[in-house]
């Protein structure tokens, strides 16, 4: 019999809960055969209509605040990420982190087109944030299963917003 | 937090009638190396009959035709599973509306992940299929497989 060939395991973490079951789900199925898994994380660049502000020199100083902030949205979920890669170093699973910045559609589409996966696992969390995903999955999810070009986990997950940096 | 632990109960469903074979593979092989009961079930679309209530002789032959061709292969998966040793429930059932009986099936079988296969084929097909995909990806209450 054909053995599952999930052989390289992309797991889209979005800094929630749910992203962590996606996790320890993805990491349950790699040790079944040896697989490596990649946790995957993008940071927003926060946005500002810029162009609303007529002063130059604020402009840009803005546009300089918005872009550390992302960058220390970055390195704090690089510790978070490491401190939860830690706990599952007893098993048999080569995991890699990979945080970038940028468009989260753009980013996931432009990853997964560089890199093989044999298998990308998600979690789609009903109810967590506004009333309209309490009924529906997220616009982000849909558009992510019709243009990824190789199978997808999607993982049902109880509604739970927390969100990993903060605790 | 999501029970972690690896699949009990799988269900192998088709959108499409293509792809069969990965389909079944890829769950017989999750089943196997998990230890998990596996399920697969054929849900057969009805098509309006020509004389909107009376079936014609014609309709009766395709729906024939289409019955004996997912039987024999559900005969297959069996026989395929009785090699593995896995646990398999085959079943086939006509429905008018797809998305709801899978949901319904998954519901009342406490399914804990559910394969489904993605067909890639025209354009207008494609996006018919996606919308099906998409609907139960909405309505579904289990963990989902979809593949390529």
């Amino acid at each position: 019999m054909k053995q599952n060939n999930y052989k390289k395991i992309l797991v889209l973490h979005g800094g929630f809960e749910a992203g962590d079951s996606a996790l320890s789900h993805a990491i349950n199925l790699a040790n079944l055969s040896n697989d490596t898994v990649t946790i995957l994380h993008i940071v927003n660049v926060p946005t500002y209509p810029i162009e609303s502000i007529s002063n130059k020199i604020e402009r840009v100083e803005l546009q300089k605040k918005l872009h550390d902030t992302a960058l220390h949205m970055k390195k704090t979920m690089e510790q978070e990420f490491q401190k939860k890669i830690k706990k599952y170093n007893k098993k048999k699973v080569k995991i890699s982190l990979v945080i970038t910045m940028g468009p989260t559609l753009q980013k996931i589409l432009e990853y997964e087109k560089k890199n093989n996966f044999n298998l990308i696992v998600m979690a789609k969390s009903k109810g967590s944030r506004s009333v309209e995903s309490r009924s529906v999955v997220g616009g982000l999810t849909i558009k992510l299963l019709e243009q990824l070009r190789c199978p997808t986990l999607m993982l049902d997950v109880p509604a739970s917003a927390k969100f990993i940096a903060t605790r | 937090m999501i029970n972690t632990n690896a699949f009990s109960n799988i269900l192998v469903t088709y959108v499409k009638p293509t792809n069969k074979e990965t389909a079944f593979n890829m769950g017989l092989s999750l089943a196997k190396s998990s230890h998990a009961k596996l399920s697969v079930v054929e849900f057969l679309q009805t098509e309006q009959p020509e004389f909107l209530f009376f079936k014609s002789k014609n309709n009766k032959k395709k729906e024939n035709k289409q019955k004996h061709l997912v039987e024999d292969a559900l005969k297959k998966f069996e026989e395929k599973a009785k090699q593995e040793n896995v646990d398999l429930k085959t079943s086939f059932k006509s429905t008018e509306t797809l998305v709801d009986s899978i949901i319904q099936y998954v519901e009342s079988n406490k399914i804990d992940l559910l394969i489904v296969d993605h067909p890639h084929m025209s354009h207008s097909e494609e996006t018919h299929y996606n919308d099906v995909v998409n609907a139960i990806h909405d309505e579904v209450k289990c963990n989902m497989l979809t593949l390529k």
